[in-house]
């Protein structure tokens, strides 16, 4: 690929876009981690609520 | 008068948290899949196609991920501004919800802006940093995210935070056209305006467009990644209400 080699500056710009990559990487993961993680904690907290446990009126307040 | 009635009904209708979940999930696939279109194609034609620079050489190239994230970066903080004055002035929960999904956004637009210009700038003008107003003005904005961020997560009930934040992000306002404009109001080492002035852009066309076309996927990351975030904290704070119920019920 002599297109994509940039001679002296290879190491600057292959960096450069490495780095766009990782952030915007970044920007998508974290909200979908998040969102997974939201959905199990409150399916998780609706089964409690539903089957009665002791612990089901703090955790409605904890929001 | 009907026009006036139909567009408010449609604001409020589009501010209602089941609503807004709803159509953002229906538009983000169509939103990140053009996105993905416009990086291929912003990448190919940037990498390969766009000549090479008579002044820098292949380094120039940098341009084509450095300049969308810095204008991402203040494009955001408008955004964030914006919604924020919305959430101080009508108390809309969404205002707020969006005003805060802005914030880590933006800083890492901003992050990038200034570690790709920070690598630019090694081959170019032999040094990493220097302190003049463009670099500094931008590093303040960094700044302000992460101040916004810090603000919001101090304060314990989540509207009263949000009315904090939403002032601080008003105030920083006035840092923007200081970064816009430094490059012309003091000396510096970082180059002028080339595309964004009254006169013709001082770049050629076959740079130009993947520039363009790198700026626009930029934008619409940012406007998939923020309904990303604006759904996952929709949920979280209306998760005892009876729609994320009969929705989670449903998956």
């Amino acid at each position: 690929m002599d297109a994509l080699d940039f001679g002296k500056y290879n190491l600057y710009i292959w960096a450069s876009y490495a780095l766009t990559f990782i952030v915007l990487l970044w920007n998508v993961v974290i909200p979908l981690l998040a969102k997974n993680k939201l959905i199990k904690d409150i399916k998780r907290r609706n089964y409690l609520n539903s089957n009665g446990s002791n612990d089901s009126d703090n955790m409605n307040e904890k929001t | 008068m009907n026009i006036f009635a139909s567009i408010t009904r449609l604001y409020h209708q589009f501010a209602s948290p089941p609503y807004f979940y709803r159509i953002s999930g229906l538009w983000l696939p169509y939103i990140m899949g053009l996105c993905a279109l416009l990086f291929a194609y912003g990448l190919y034609s940037g990498l390969i196609l766009a000549p090479i620079d008579y002044e820098q050489g292949e380094a120039y190239r940098i341009i084509f991920v450095h300049v969308p994230a810095a204008w991402m970066s203040m494009f955001v903080y408008m955004v964030m501004a914006a919604t924020g004055a919305i959430a101080l002035v009508w108390r809309l929960k969404l205002a707020e919800i969006v005003m805060i999904s802005c914030a880590p956004i933006g800083a890492s637009f901003t992050f990038l802006a200034l570690a790709t210009g920070s690598i630019w700038g090694k081959p170019m003008w032999n040094t990493w940093w220097v302190w003049d107003a463009r670099l500094t003005s931008e590093l303040l904005l960094l700044f302000l995210y992460l101040g916004v961020m810090a603000l919001y997560n101090a304060i314990e009930d989540r509207r009263t935070a949000a009315r904090a934040v939403a002032i601080l992000a008003l105030v920083g306002v006035v840092n923007i056209p200081i970064i816009h404009y430094s490059v012309e109001w003091w000396n510096t080492l970082h180059q002028g305006p080339t595309v964004t002035k009254f006169d013709k852009p001082s770049i050629h066309l076959s740079m130009l467009i993947p520039l363009l076309v790198m700026a626009v996927a930029f934008k619409l990351f940012f406007i998939g990644s923020l309904f990303m975030r604006v759904r996952t904290e929709l949920l979280k704070r209306e998760q005892n209400s009876k729609w994320v119920s009969a929705l989670l019920e449903s998956k």
